[in-house]
């Protein structure tokens, strides 16, 4: 039997496809990762047709790459490295399986998208922990299992937040739960029978899947669903915004309004990306952008729980008090653009329409790293710097600047706005670009696609234990082959 | 008591290290938070309280079947500061390190197991009452022309005992010369024994012979005895400690009350019987020695032992003094510091109760020469960083390590024994 | 054993013959502790064939390296408190990490680069000088924290701010026991130092441990980052006179005890506090704690337990709860919203100050600098055992559900007298994360000389009531959960074989493991 028949087998005709059409979907993405086309795709809609899935591809020599979010994709990691790969696409998994107010969490499969679970949680007085604006078709799990920043730093207690237990089917194609869903109870109904909610970040043993998994593109299992740490939804609500001519200061201020936990949504963006949020067209981007400071603090405040109102109240006034310190006016309004819109707009909202990142040019390059906080404006000055020498103005560059892990770090996104017949031209300058920025000390945390091979070779010991662990959990090299360090498993 | 009936004690260390770190409260500094000189130096945990006390379990349980030198090294480079002691009784209920210290080392010299260099001073001690060895007949040699009255032939108000390191350095005889002019501000009649003094016997003690210490001590209270003083008075810390813990704790009494010239000072200060005419410009920084204070906190004799109260709790009875230091001298040298005009006071990290040790007790001095000029410089680097310009303190044993290191390691740092300031304030020359 | 001399000889070249001593009363001295279950295995543990002090990750490298050349065993522990890393192996080399202390506050980027030996509190006292804490596990500010951000377990009363110390890790160096460096996260990227411990790609953080890590059994961490948190206002410094001192006022600091007679409105009252954010240190023990802290001396302690003063108080266990605000506004805030939710669920609050000067210096000394927990921990009897379920779960898993089936499983022991009667509630809780997840655990005092003694059978029996009743995942952290669910314990085994390909770590817990069966 042919490995598209066994799979129908398994998860039915109608959940396998060989359509071309289809394949292409895969085929490619706003990376450069380069263009594979895929022999098949599955949708599996349980666990159980995941791990028959995986088992299968073991006993078949198959190669499966998991895809959780729907287009547009800009990471490469979805786009298969082999020929003749089965995309195992589980966008279709759209259970929001529970959700709990006491506890504040909430369990969902692969396909729950943002803004499906958000709806959810609002009827539950509880927050997900968005990305900046992500696409309407983003997964949660997605999102999360790669590492994501979310734009509320102070609940970023870790990189890997806020995923607290999690189910797998690693590539041997063993079950495994992490976290607070580990057990000892065997269902999650007898765990929540003793006050359990599989809530607990850690894995119980000498050793944390859920980790070594997280930001893999998907080496060593799949994910099921997770449990994802949620907060409460604020009573009372602004955004404010503070205006500079470059993000250094705001920065730094931002940095010291997080130590004060004064802010949740807490972030630095430039004009351009600020505009790209909120506008839909060219032209309004443009026309937003001219109105604003070349670069925008983005700061909301929120009063949670008891006596919400008089928490507000208070961080409202020291918001000020500690703003004017450093000589900085946070406003509820900027360029025309007032807090409420851009709460209603942007804060726990995906995209609308066209994802925003391809509002300007119909195409758009990422890089992303790294970095102490306080170095993020210099890794930002050196990639404009080389924009502009190598003639890429500085007006198609969007920055977004978001401290996570208490502020330990800051992920530094670069966007190049690019026309799609731009996108060959501008590879130079994208890997010189990289290139620089990594000599020079920014943090390629997750090396997608070409990036791969211009941080690994540095990390030699650490590619060395990271293929040995995933001969352990994924023997045959099923899993997503041909990424990251994993090109010789 | 013997090393056997402290077993409950040794095997209740609970490995916290706190005997390794001034109290977590006090630490001002990374630099400056280590306590305990041994483990400082030679890093095992053996060279700590924690693991002599493991060590003296081991011992007392038959588990070793042999002295080896490692181990006499163990047990005897140490200078028995005491600073594990009263760290630990912070924390711990159930163990009195300085007491197992001291036990390990008179089981190790009852076993024969003694360090060389020791028997040089227990047989100067045995032949001429001092731990030099040096004729017991110039011990008094320092006096002459002063005047003092010789308490071997008519009875005085204060004995000044002088011990074996002053009356035998002469670097030392200037400053017994100041401090007996200040000490006659006072009135009294002030006497010596002079060649009939004899060592206060706490070195030999804490070197481990415990015999040759009970030998000094009761020579030392007869000659008190024998003088009708009404109050013994040393600039020495080291006889100072060994007076207020080893004489009551061995079972000896003074009688009379052992006042260290720093307490004799400022009572004279508050008397108004001292007054201060000069001011000396000096920023100083006062090193507390550990004899004077937290070993100078007056020891108590106990006999008893370790029974169970009630199940699964067991306690010495009955109850033990709880020693933290408290009550040893830290306030006298401060208060005279801060009453003579133009001395400017600056504490170090490390002080009273938790200071760092001189490094010349303990019979260290005597036989681990790298420790005693190790520990001394740590103190020194620790003095020059509060960046005062004096070392000030009050027993010639620390300011003999302090000075001999400061010549080997160079350093702009003055050493003052505090009698010299008091001197020179009241316009001695 | 005795080690080859070929081996101690190679030792010394590689550190330094002050560095190596096999001598027999060195060697005694690291095989003593009492402390975690000594009442059943004695406080003597195996002898170690040689001791050594690396001063160097490269020195620590030779050694490994060494270790494996000879067929020889290797461990490392730092400051050896409690859940010391002593040897389980005879043929193996401990290595002391002392010499290995330094610390370094990376500003402003708000972490700490920590060796090995660095206290937690000697990292405190330089964090508070630049407006930073860090994590405090609750053992005390003596412990290592690289040790339990790496090796161990690493919680505190701090953790309802800086979590447990799995969640703290940046960059990490790693000596692992085949002889090779892994560094983690952002270290090996030029010129980028160590702000970030995952990836690039996988996590290789999740190999080091989960909820508890491997003890010393996954090679030597030489070097971690920590991340810091946020402290407001001057450095917190006591002065005065031992035992308690006596702490400088922190200006817009506040700690308050506080005590329930209903453990559904306590639980109500714990997620509530969690979800305000407002609290720097939650810890909820005994009136039986709170004396071993007050006390000097066992006949003390006895003292004030037959005059049951402090269990009329805490009748219930009791919480200590500290914050301190960065503004007047803030602090207002905090203690409105504070008394607020105490009163809405019945709670009753207790100034220590009311209870005299040591309560509020344990109180206050415990909720920044963990100072006197390890106390309570240990005293009166000198050991104690961390009964289970010992769980890490929701607020009402862990207060709800562990906290009375471990009373009921000490009620058996202390009736057999095998554990000292301490009142049966002596359960140590905190809240982590803003209270998203709660740690729970309880202690079981014991002594050696009592001849009933036998501390260790507490936990086996603590454990398997943890697997009946289906409590907190951290149980399989230790062996009873093993043969349960062992896909976790056979991958953890395989981890640890993976970088050790010649069983050259003294690797007890993946020994037991694999002894179990996984």
């Amino acid at each position: 039997m042919t490995a598209k028949s066994r799979l129908a087998q398994i998860i039915g005709d109608s959940q396998v496809s060989d359509d071309p059409a289809d394949l292409e979907g895969f085929s490619t993405d706003h990376s450069y990762a380069g263009k594979t086309t895929p022999a098949l795709i599955v949708r599996p809609g349980n666990p159980q047709e995941i791990q028959n899935v995986v088992k299968l591809a073991n006993e078949m020599d198959l190669n499966l790459v998991p895809v959780s979010s729907g287009a547009p994709r800009f990471r490469g990691d979805s786009v298969p490295s082999v020929d003749g790969a089965v995309i195992v696409d589980l966008s279709h998994m759209k259970k929001i399986m529970w959700i709990n107010r006491r506890n504040r969490v909430a369990l969902v499969e692969p396909g729950v998208t943002f803004g499906e679970l958000q709806t959810e949680l609002n009827k539950h007085g509880l927050r997900a922990m968005f990305p900046l604006a992500p696409k309407s078709n983003k997964s949660v799990i997605g999102a999360y299992m790669e590492r994501e920043p979310f734009t509320v730093p102070k609940y970023a207690w870790d990189l890997g937040d806020p995923v607290a237990g999690a189910e797998f089917v690693l590539g041997d194609g063993n079950t495994m739960r992490t976290g607070g869903a580990a057990g000892p109870a065997e269902t999650l109904e007898d765990q929540r029978k003793t006050g359990g909610a599989q809530k607990l970040p850690m894995s119980p043993i000498g050793m944390d899947f859920r980790r070594i998994a997280q930001g893999s593109s998907g080496n060593f299992g799949i994910c099921c669903w997770i449990s994802l740490r949620c907060e409460l939804l604020p009573e009372q609500e602004q955004v404010f915004f503070a205006g500079a001519d470059s993000p250094a200061p705001l920065m730094e201020a931002a940095r010291r309004f997080l130590t004060l936990r004064l802010m949740d949504e807490l972030y630095v963006v430039n004009s351009l990306n600020f505009a790209c949020l909120l506008k839909t067209s060219p032209e309004k981007i443009h026309a937003l952008q001219e109105k604003l400071p070349p670069w925008i603090l983005v700061g909301g405040v929120a009063g949670c729980g008891d006596l919400a109102k008089d928490q507000f109240d208070y961080k409202v006034a020291d918001l000020k008090d500690e703003a004017n310190r450093f000589g900085l006016s946070m406003t509820p309004r900027i360029g025309g653009v007032s807090g409420s819109a851009y709460l209603s707009q942007v804060v726990r909202k995906c995209a609308e329409g066209a994802y925003w990142k391809l509002r300007l040019k119909g195409d758009c390059r990422e890089i992303f790293f790294l970095t102490p906080p306080h170095k993020a404006a210099g890794y930002v000055e050196q990639a404009l710097d080389m924009a502009g020498k190598a003639g890429f103005k500085e007006d198609r560059i969007g920055v977004y600047l978001q401290m996570a892990i208490q502020g330990a770090v800051c992920h530094c996104g670069l966007d190049y706005y690019v026309a799609p017949d731009e996108t060959d031209s501008f590879q130079p300058l994208f890997m010189q670009t990289s290139q620089a920025l990594f000599e020079n000390g920014a943090y390629f945390s997750r090396p997608y696609g070409p990036w791969a091979d211009m941080v690994y070779p540095r990390y030699e010991t650490f590619a060395k234990y990271a293929r040995n662990l995933k001969a352990i959990f994924d023997p045959k090299g099923v899993m997503n082959p041909g990424k990251l360090c994993f090109k010789e498993n | 008591m013997a090393l056997s009936d402290y077993h409950y004690e040794m095997s209740h260390c609970h490995r916290c290290s706190y005997c390794k770190f001034i109290p977590f409260q006090l630490i001002k500094s990374k630099r400056f938070s280590y306590l305990c000189p041994s483990i400082t130096l030679r890093n095992f945990h053996s060279f700590s309280a924690g693991g002599r006390a493991a060590l003296g379990l081991a011992i007392a349980e038959g588990r070793l079947d042999q002295y080896t030198e490692m181990m006499k090294q163990i047990v005897f480079e140490c200078t028995m500061c005491g600073a594990c002691q009263v760290q630990c009784r912070t924390f711990n209920f159930n163990l009195n390190p300085i007491e197992v210290m001291q036990a390990l080392r008179t089981h190790f010299v009852e076993q024969g197991e003694i360090v060389p260099e020791h028997m040089f001073v227990i047989e100067g001690l045995k032949r001429e009452d001092n731990v030099f060895g040096e004729p017991k007949k110039h011990r008094g040699d320092w006096a002459e022309g002063l005047g003092l009255k010789d308490i071997s032939r008519e009875k005085v108000d204060v004995l000044l005992h002088v011990g074996c390191r002053m009356s035998f350095d002469d670097e030392f005889w200037s400053v017994l010369k100041m401090a007996v002019e200040i000490m006659q501000c006072s009135g009294l009649s002030v006497g010596i024994a002079g060649s009939e003094e004899s060592c206060c016997g706490g070195r030999a003690l804490e070197m481990g012979f415990e015999g040759v210490f009970n030998t000094f001590a009761e020579a030392m209270a007869g000659r008190v005895k024998a003088s009708g003083a009404k109050q013994v008075v040393t600039l020495c810390a080291d006889c100072y400690g060994t007076f207020q813990e080893h004489y009551p704790s061995h079972g000896w009494g003074l009688d009379a009350e052992v006042v260290h010239i720093t307490q004799f000072i400022s009572h004279l200060i508050d008397q108004g019987k001292l007054k201060f005419k000069n001011k000396i410009p000096l920023s100083v920084t006062y090193h507390d020695p550990c004899h004077l204070g937290r070993r100078g906190e007056p020891g108590v004799q106990w006999k008893g032992e370790y029974k169970r109260l009630a199940p699964h709790l067991f306690g010495p009875v009955p109850e033990k003094p709880i020693r933290l230091g408290r009550n040893g001298c830290y306030d006298a040298p401060r208060d005279i510091l801060q009453a003579i005009p133009g001395v400017e006071l600056t504490e170090m990290e490390r002080t009273r109760e938790y200071s760092w040790c001189c490094g010349a007790g303990g019979g260290v001095l005597e036989a681990f020469e790298e420790m005693a000029e190790k520990t001394a410089h740590e103190r020194l680097l620790e003095a020059e960083a509060t960046g005062a310009q004096a070392l000030v303190t009050a027993c010639p044993w620390c300011e003999r390590n302090f000075r001999d290191t400061l010549d080997s390691s160079g350093g702009s740092l003055k050493i003052y024994d505090i009698v010299e300031l008091v001197h020179q304030a009241m316009g001695g020359e | 054993m005795t080690i080859p001399i070929e081996a101690k000889k190679a030792l010394e070249e590689a550190l330094g013959s002050e560095n190596v001593s096999d001598d027999p009363g060195v060697i005694e001295t690291y095989s003593y502790m009492n402390g975690l279950g000594s009442g059943a295995t004695g406080y003597w543990w195996a002898r170690p064939a040689c001791v050594v002090l690396p001063g160097s990750t490269e020195e620590v490298q030779k050694a490994v390296i060494i270790c494996n050349q000879h067929k020889l065993r290797f461990k490392a522990h730092s400051t050896g408190w409690i859940c010391c890393a002593l040897a389980t192996s005879k043929n193996c080399v401990l290595m002391d990490m002392r010499r290995m202390d330094g610390l370094e506050i990376v500003e402003p980027d708000g972490y700490v680069i920590t060796e090995p030996y660095a206290t937690a509190g000697e990292t405190q006292v330089e964090a508070m000088k630049r407006g930073y804490n860090p994590h405090l596990v609750g053992a005390g500010p003596n412990a290592s924290n690289l040790a339990s951000a790496t090796s161990m377990q690493g919680t505190g009363g701090t953790s309802v701010r800086t979590s447990m110390n799995e969640r703290n890790p940046l960059a990490i160096e790693w000596v692992l026991p085949s002889g090779e460096i892994l560094r983690l996260g952002s270290l090996e990227t030029p010129n980028a130092g160590w702000f970030c411990g995952d990836g690039p790609g996988p996590s290789l953080r999740g190999m080091m441990r989960g909820a508890a890590g491997n003890i010393g059994g996954n090679g030597v961490f030489t070097r971690i980052a920590l991340k810091l948190y946020p402290w407001y206002g001057p450095p917190y410094e006591c002065e005065g006179r031992p035992p308690f001192f006596k702490s400088k006022a922190l200006p817009l600091g506040y700690v308050r005890y506080v005590s329930w007679k209903d453990r559904d409105l306590e639980c109500d009252a714990l997620y509530r506090l969690g979800e305000t954010e407002i609290l720097d240190y939650s810890n909820r023990w005994s009136a039986s704690a709170l004396m071993s802290s007050l006390a000097i001396s066992n006949q003390d302690y006895r003292e004030m337990k037959k005059k049951g003063e402090l269990h009329k108080v805490f009748p219930n266990g009791y919480w200590t709860f500290f914050f301190n605000a960065n503004s007047q506004r803030q602090y207002d805030y905090n203690v409105k919203v504070f008394e607020h939710i105490i009163k809405d669920t019945g709670g009753t609050i207790i100034d220590p100050r009311d209870l005299g000067d040591p309560a509020y210096e344990v109180a206050i000394q415990n909720a920044v600098r963990a100072q006197w927990i390890g106390k309570s921990a240990y005293m009166p009897t000198g050991s104690n055992t961390g009964v289970p379920p010992l769980t890490y779960e929701t607020i009402d898993q862990c207060m709800k559900f562990s906290l009375d089936e471990t009373i009921s499983v000490k009620k058996e022991w202390i009736a057999k007298n095998k554990i000292y009667n301490d009142g049966e509630d002596n359960a140590y809780a905190c809240l982590d994360e803003n209270g998203h997840f709660l740690h729970v655990e309880h202690a079981a005092h014991s002594d050696w000389a009592e001849p009933e003694a036998e501390p260790l059978g507490i936990i086996l029996k603590g454990y398997g009531r943890a697997l009946e009743k289906g409590l907190g995942p951290a149980y399989m952290s230790m062996p009873a959960g093993w043969a349960k669910r062992s896909e976790y314990s056979r991958y953890m085994v395989q981890i640890q074989r993976m970088i050790d390909p010649n069983r050259a770590a003294d690797s007890m817990l993946t020994n037991a493991a694999e002894t179990m069966g996984a």
